[in-house]
């Protein structure tokens, strides 16, 4: 069953064309990677389809909305005042890590977490809280409830930050470069994370130059350049035998 | 052709309202500045909270006559005038000159005293006797005054002005001037108790007091002149003058009255000795243990009104701000010509229109209520400012973050922007509140008695501004200290997050 679902999606800054046509869809519980050189675009994808960034034309849908632009700006019954409630709508079922994770310094982490349901899904506090508290102790974290972010190291954020996310109950989690900024002794801590909710089934997309671990977990790879998707495939194909003359280029960095 | 028969009835209406009130007057309002020095109308130098003067025995009087209470209503010099017709009390005494200008403003009764213009200069100085003595020299004169006019009129003269007359003299005690021109009644108390001032030379010109009410209100004038003749006849007026040691040649041929006096100056007396001889350390500090809880009391009424004038100001600097940077096109705009225009305006102004303009297009605010709308809404648009600055110093992210967590932009501003800011514009904003404390000495201008009002109450009775100041600048400071500490504090403390916050991110960058 595809859970998201993309198509001919484009993207301007100005005149810079930062997506071009871009078409994939992912199925429930897949574990997708985006591969690619910086500035290709990547993180833009994920901020569109997270709605933080509105594109210009395409199709996306999230579950069971859709945001439909294929055939210019507005269509159908996607009025402006329509488009801000889809939007708000995906950016509830998608949970999103960001590259430098923007905990609120000013609540304590078990705030951060149980925030949002309560203010947004109205859940009752005790609920939240409880929520709270056993995704803490699903991250590794059981213990840290009453820190502040700055009392937290990386990786610990980094988990406190998935925590919050997970906390919304989202349908897929976006990960942009969830690891280039640990140390590397704290990656293994996050990686595990995921690799857990994997098992339970999340379906995540996460950008990444990790490229092992892109490697051993993703079910499918989407190798980009310049905007566009060049190729996508399973780990095997991607590192093994890809199709294209670009990703060969690309792949052949990381084989030494 | 409606709205003018509205307008025609409505002021009807008005009219019948104002007669009906002349008519049945059981309460006197009389405004004066309670600062405007002895003899006129001053604080009791034994019982600061009295207000005394041969003024305020002539109201009395004429009320006595009259059969009405007095009330009397403090009122800046300067905005007696206006004051009547916002409607603050029903007529103005306090050392006003009748002249032909002011009459096109207001009514006059009949003079209640007749004086003339007194040179003044410091012992010892036997040059100048007359006018013609003073050309080529610089000599001083209260704004606006008759003696500014005669001292212009004879020419050569460097005539320099001054808002009171202690600062002229002031200013000729260190050399500055050489003769003060002033009227008899304060060259009187002021030469009486400061011995090294004398006057000099012959009298000078002729000054005719009145007293002021609004143009429409003529049954009142009529009252008023009736009961003067009452007191002029009776010689009630002429014991009130004697007792203030104001009787001279001027009245007597004004009343016709040239028999001897009788009546002993005795309030003259008790000002002079309760105001002199008061050099001994020890005496002063006396004198000023006993106006203490004067000066507490508008210290009190300093920190009240700042406190809320700075909570309107917190909140509608929030809106404005919030306006400024969600608002979306047309609204933010009117943020900014807001702001622009009550920062790039004096506040000094601002409350005038408040006080003074308001009231012709039907909003009369008290003076409380004025100040601090004045201030508050004055500091709202620094405010707004502030925390726009304070907004801008959250990083992008906190925002995508809340949103990303399907907040509402409005959620998001709520729970997470907007408690972020308010840490960081804590410093800021409580060092504005120690400014508006200060500033708010402004709003005696607009009739509110708190310190910087008193200040000047209690220096011009006792003609002492250095050890009142010391006093009320002292008082200032104290009010402050404790913002200025809060202040600190959070700027420590929010200087060492900012560090391990710091230390953090540069961890996982």
């Amino acid at each position: 069953m595809e859970i998201l679902k993309v198509e001919g999606l484009y993207k301007r800054f100005e005149t810079f064309e930062v997506l071009k046509n871009i078409s994939f869809s992912v199925k429930k519980g897949e574990l997708i990677s985006i591969i690619g050189r910086s500035g290709c675009g990547k993180t833009t994808l994920l901020r569109c389809i997270n709605c933080l960034e509105s594109f210009d034309k395409g199709y996306l849908r999230v579950s069971d909305i859709e945001i439909d632009k294929r055939n210019g700006i507005v269509n159908r019954n996607n009025g402006e005042k329509e488009l801000v409630i889809r939007a708000q709508k995906i950016r509830q079922k998608v949970g999103m890590l960001f590259q430098n994770l923007n905990l609120f310094p000013h609540l304590t982490v078990l705030e951060n977490i149980s925030l949002a349901p309560i203010v947004v899904k109205k859940e009752p506090k005790e609920k939240a809280i409880e929520n709270a508290m056993y995704l803490l102790e699903k991250v590794g974290l059981k213990g840290y409830e009453n820190r502040y972010p700055y009392q937290l190291s990386g990786g610990q954020s980094q988990r406190v930050a998935i925590a919050r996310s997970l906390a919304m109950n989202p349908e897929i989690m976006l990960y942009d470069e969830p690891t280039s900024a640990l140390d590397p002794e704290l990656v293994g801590e996050v990686l595990n994370v995921m690799i857990d909710l994997h098992k339970e089934g999340m379906t995540q997309i996460i950008v990444t130059h990790a490229m092992s671990f892109a490697k051993s977990c993703s079910d499918l790879i989407i190798y980009m350049e310049n905007g566009e998707i060049i190729e996508i495939g399973s780990p095997e194909k991607i590192f093994g035998n890809p199709s294209d003359p670009r990703t060969v280029e690309y792949v052949r960095l990381f084989k030494e | 052709m409606k709205k003018a028969w509205l307008f025609f009835a409505m002021t009807l209406v008005l009219l019948f309202n104002n007669f009906a009130f002349s008519n049945e007057l059981k309460v006197l309002r009389w405004a004066a500045d309670a600062e405007s020095n002895a003899p006129y109308i001053f604080q009791d130098p034994k019982i600061p909270s009295n207000i005394i003067g041969f003024e305020v025995d002539i109201v009395n009087a004429i009320a006595q006559y009259l059969g009405v209470e007095t009330q009397f209503v403090q009122n800046q010099w300067d905005g007696l005038i206006p004051g009547l017709y916002r409607g603050d009390y029903d007529i103005a005494i306090n050392g006003l000159e009748i002249t032909e200008d002011r009459k096109k403003e207001v009514n006059f009764t009949k003079p209640y005293y007749v004086t003339h213009e007194q040179l003044v200069v410091l012992k010892g100085v036997n040059y100048i006797n007359s006018l013609a003595d003073l050309v080529g020299r610089k000599v001083g004169a209260l704004k606006n005054s008759l003696a500014e006019r005669i001292l212009r009129a004879k020419g050569g003269i460097n005539v320099l002005t001054y808002e009171g007359e202690v600062n002229a003299f002031v200013d000729m005690k260190n050399g500055r001037i050489e003769a003060v021109l002033v009227d008899a009644p304060i060259a009187i108390y002021y030469t009486a108790v400061n011995p090294e001032f004398v006057m000099v030379g012959q009298p000078i010109g002729e000054i005719s007091y009145g007293i002021a009410l609004r143009k429409g209100d003529t049954l009142l004038l009529k009252k008023l002149n009736l009961a003067l003749d009452h007191l002029q006849k009776s010689g009630k007026l002429r014991e009130i003058l004697e007792e203030w040691n104001l009787w001279n040649f001027m009245m007597e041929t004004y009343l016709n009255d040239f028999s001897q006096s009788n009546v002993p100056p005795k309030k003259y007396q008790y000002f002079v000795e309760s105001v002199s001889k008061k050099s001994e350390f020890s005496e002063r500090i006396t004198l000023y243990i006993k106006f203490l809880p004067v000066f507490l009391k508008a210290a009190l009424i300093t920190l009240g009104l700042s406190i809320l004038a700075m909570m309107l100001a917190i909140v509608a600097g929030l809106i404005i701000a919030l306006t400024r940077i969600y608002g979306g096109k047309i609204l933010s705009k009117l943020a900014v010509v807001y702001i622009e225009i009550i920062r790039g305006t004096p506040l000094l102004i601002q409350l005038y229109l408040i006080f003074y303009a308001l009231p012709s297009i039907g909003v009369k605010l008290s003076p409380f209520l004025a100040a601090i709308l004045g201030l508050g809404l004055n500091y709202a648009a620094y405010e707004a400012e502030v925390y726009r600055s304070g907004f801008f110093a959250i990083p992008r992210g906190q925002m995508e973050a809340a949103i990303s967590l399907g907040m509402t932009k409005a959620q998001a501003v709520w729970y997470i922007i907007l408690p972020q800011a308010v840490r960081i514009v804590i410093p800021p904003v409580t060092n504005d509140f120690i400014s508006l404390l200060k500033d708010s000495s402004l709003v005696s201008v607009i009739t509110m008695i708190e310190l910087t009002k008193v200040y000047n109450q209690i220096a011009s009775t006792y003609y002492d501004y250095l050890g009142t100041g010391i006093i009320t600048a002292i008082l200032y400071l104290l009010l402050g200290l404790p913002f200025i500490r809060i202040a600190r504090y959070f700027e420590r403390r929010l200087t060492i997050e900012k560090k391990e916050t710091q230390k953090i991110e540069g961890k996982i960058v």
